[in-house]
């Protein structure tokens, strides 16, 4: 009897499941993508991370948008816009069909209102940075300006006029960024700041609109047909999933769940990158390590000598790294610039070699690693990271007879110790915001925000100053190249390779392209199925 | 049995209490904050960040707004790390897809596990027996990320009859279109409690067979399956209840590994991620919702107690 019963139980969910299976598919043309984690806000100006910007692209549209290839700008919400002799006003013309997805108009007023509300201290947005270009918007987010003398004017309904502090000559590709997106007044009017970007009261200016949000689950993004472009907008809907897990969500893709996630486990490396769905684009980011120089925090004194950090730079085999560690078609990075940054050529200050190091290293007063006592590698608790340094452990002891010691944190408490200089060599990473090397040169003056090294250079300071102020794009991409010398000569940071943008995508999925940036607007991909 | 009930539910009172109170300081003491990422930002727009999220106020002060918006009001505060939510909200989405998943794996885990242990107890060294206990030892000795993974491998990588883990809604797919999701976490979920269970049935039933009034009561010429059911079952399955208790308030909270590789979108998934990410707001209310059902489970089983053991006095 029970055997029977077990049997029928069987039997039955098999049923189901086969039945499940032939529901028919709908012919709807929908782009299934795992972004990798829960987005913390849907808030254009409150974002500060990749997966977050990955959906604002697609619902929000700024005054312009990227070119989904070469990031460019092109004209999104304003038509055209020009520039003045001096390189500090901006004058945009607005396109007179752009409208929220409920119909309310988009005007000069919604950007102005916009921006003044990211810099507002009581929205505390932590990129009201990225606006503090403009003339006066620095001063209104500490609380020591008014919003009137912000330079941002509406000059009549369909013009907006921009002072800046100084000539940005990146200014116009911020114009895509995501804290420069419009925001809903009405809605926020309504419903408040916190709450407006909510499924249910949600509106939308991009190709997409959002229709459905599960925290930690899925976002579902359905056409906006009332976006001024919306002919050329192919996928009738999105769905991006928030999936931790690598091994799994390709796995999905594999099963042909999704259209697109990003990331491979080096351990199916070798399987997946001889496959055509395999992707590996150049990615504006350099992976580095970085060493306390700070004389009061530095408890290993050999790396306060800048022949120590050299010998240490110069004895880490990066080709190694990148072919059998990490193997998806890193670039060993010898300058802290990416070397896909346009119009740019980093500085290349040093070459890998044992002997001049040894030689440094004796020079300095360590022959053979005597005397130096050992250095703690610190890097946040991750397997690649762990590896990286296991192998760099192995080079230094074997080139310099240095003992390096491993140490691991897990995420938070690893940031909290490197912004109080707590460490000794401390694994790091930075993505570049926009397509211009000052996202990476400026972070390194002194007391910088992003400076965990403790770092300090008046040379270095006053070449990054002089370069905000330069308009001659040759000129400023020398003075650039003069301060990167100086960083590369006095390493304060060990770059190790350029990051790749590793992703996956079914064939059948046209109109995407690979970036510097990651960035991909879905606004015109399509799906070519049988 | 009131004045039992009374007196628990005022001891209840004082233990969430503690657990609060001890939560509270233990996660702010933790170092890192909410706040903190690769990129810093500027002293002047932290400060204005830690204004809106009254971090700028002295810990007590914080922690008894933090007492008193939750006792006055049930109100778990805004999540730091998902903007524009509040606890509440999302405890109300996560926890009933932990809810869905635990308690039909702990359904499961007790109607085979109760089997399976009555079948051991009753071929006593015979191939039945060996069979059930061996496949005791493995659910309880295979961790969870292997046993997923394998389930995955087999049965939607091999024999692409179930998705590759996900989650999928009643309200998008009907409840028949959920079945696929719910296999594999399911199943998987169960196993180690079926092994446990398995266990306990079949030491409860070898303890109760050797009874004098087992003995009486075959003596007496009644039916096996007379002494199986009323007597002996009774007595054996006191062990599994003040197991299954506890258990059913540690499965419907969530399974971390089950839902983190499967995606999930349940209580133990987000728990972890609450504390990494360390959003305190949520940490608190994963914490309080879980010693809340504890607290409940504990109690009920205490019940129940009385009930299925005759010796058992409320007093």
């Amino acid at each position: 009897m029970k055997k029977k019963l077990i049997i029928l139980f069987v039997v039955a969910i098999l049923f189901v499941i086969a039945g499940t299976f032939l529901i028919g598919q709908s012919k709807e043309m929908v782009f299934r993508m795992n972004n990798g984690t829960e987005p913390q806000t849907l808030d254009p100006a409150i974002m500060t991370g990749v997966p977050e910007f990955r959906i604002a692209m697609q619902i929000f549209e700024g005054l312009t948008a990227y070119h989904p290839e070469t990031l460019q700008p092109l004209p999104g919400v304003a038509q055209s816009w020009t520039v003045s002799k001096d390189g500090l006003v901006y004058t945009f013309k607005l396109r007179t069909n752009a409208k929220w997805s409920d119909n309310t108009p988009i005007d000069a007023e919604t950007f102005k209102y916009s921006w003044l509300r990211a810099l507002a201290p009581e929205t505390a947005a932590e990129y009201a940075y990225q606006l503090w270009y403009i003339k006066g918007a620095e001063k209104y987010t500490n609380g020591e300006g008014k919003a009137e003398d912000v330079g941002i004017k509406v000059v009549d309904k369909y013009t907006l006029q921009v002072t800046l502090e100084a000539p940005t000559p990146f200014f116009i590709s911020l114009m895509s960024f995501q804290t420069y997106m419009p925001v809903p007044k009405h809605v926020i009017d309504k419903v408040g700041s916190d709450k407006w970007y909510l499924k249910d009261n949600i509106v939308c200016n991009g190709p997409f609109k959002l229709v459905e949000w599960y925290p930690n689950d899925h976002i579902t993004l359905v056409k906006n047909d009332r976006y001024w472009d919306a002919a050329k907008v192919k996928l009738s809907k999105v769905v991006i999933y928030a999936n931790e897990d690598n091994s799994t969500s390709l796995a999905q893709f594999a099963a042909g769940e999704l259209e697109f996630q990003e990331g491979v486990p080096t351990e199916q490396m070798d399987t997946w990158k001889v496959k055509p769905e395999f992707h590996a684009d150049p990615y504006l980011g350099t992976y580095y390590y970085m060493i306390n120089v700070d004389p009061a925090k530095q408890t290993n004194k050999a790396l306060l000598d800048v022949r120590v950090r050299k010998a240490l730079t110069m004895s880490i085999n990066r080709k190694y790294l990148v072919e059998n560690i990490l193997k998806a078609g890193q670039i060993p990075a010898y300058s802290f610039v990416p070397p896909n940054m346009p119009g740019y050529k980093g500085y290349i200050g040093f070459k890998e070699n044992v002997e001049e190091a040894k030689k440094l290293l004796a020079d300095a007063g360590y022959p053979g690693g005597k005397g130096l006592g050992s250095i703690t590698i610190f890097y946040n608790t991750s397997a690649g990271h762990k590896k990286i340094a296991e192998a760099i452990q192995q080079m230094w002891k074997q080139y310099l007879g240095i003992d390096a010691l491993l140490e691991n944190q897990e995420w938070k408490v690893y940031l909290d110790r490197r912004q109080q200089h707590d460490y000794q060599v401390a694994r790091a990473g930075w993505i570049g915001d926009y397509v211009d090397p000052n996202t990476f040169l400026d972070m390194w003056i002194t007391d910088g925000g992003n400076n965990d090294t403790g770092w300090s250079n008046k040379t270095y300071d006053d070449l990054i100053n002089k370069a905000k102020y330069e308009q001659d794009p040759k000129k400023r991409m020398a003075i650039f190249y003069e301060a990167e010398k100086i960083l590369m000569t006095e390493l304060p940071i060990i770059p190790i390779y350029f990051y790749v943008n590793v992703y996956t995508l079914q064939l059948y999925v046209k109109g995407f392209y690979g970036n510097i940036l990651g960035m991909h607007p879905l606004k015109e991909v399509y799906l070519l199925k049988k | 049995m009131l004045k039992f009930i009374v007196r628990r539910f005022f001891s209840s009172i004082i233990t969430i209490f503690v657990i609060i109170t001890v939560a509270y300081f233990l996660i702010r003491a933790v170092p890192g904050d909410p706040f903190s990422s690769e990129k810093n930002m500027p002293k002047e727009i932290r400060e204005n960040l830690n204004r809106k999220f009254h971090l700028d106020q002295p810990l007590y002060k914080q922690y008894f707004m933090y007492l008193n918006n939750l006792v006055f009001h049930f109100d778990f505060g805004p999540s730091f790390r998902s903007r524009g939510f509040s606890v509440n909200d999302l405890i109300k989405q996560y926890f009933p897809v932990s809810l869905l998943i635990g308690s039909l794996a702990m359904i499961i885990a007790v109607i085979l596990g109760v089997s399976f242990g009555m079948i051991s107890a009753l071929n006593q060294n015979k191939f039945g027996d060996y069979f059930f206990m061996s496949y005791a030892i493995l659910g309880i000795s295979v961790p969870m990320f292997v046993i997923v993974p394998i389930f995955l491998l087999i049965f939607s990588i091999g024999l692409k009859i179930l998705p590759v883990g996900g989650w999928k809604r009643a309200s998008d797919v009907g409840i028949i279109g959920m079945i696929p999701y719910l296999i594999i976490p399911i199943f998987s979920l169960s196993l180690p409690y079926t092994a446990y269970i398995t266990r306990m049935t079949k030491a409860g039933m070898m303890d109760i067979i050797r009874k004098d009034f087992v003995t009486t009561a075959r003596a007496k010429g009644l039916k096996n399956s007379t002494i199986l059911f009323r007597h002996i079952m009774k007595g054996s399955i006191i062990p599994v209840v003040s197991y299954v208790g506890p258990a059913f308030a540690g499965i419907v909270t969530g399974s971390v590994v089950v839902e983190q590789i499967l995606g999930i979108p349940g209580m133990g998934r987000v728990f972890v991620q609450a504390a990494f990410n360390r959003d305190y707001s949520l940490v608190m209310g994963d914490v309080i919702t879980y010693s809340l059902l504890i607290i409940v489970m504990n109690f009920v089983v205490d019940i129940l107690y009385g009930f299925l053991d005759p010796r058992v006095k409320y007093s």
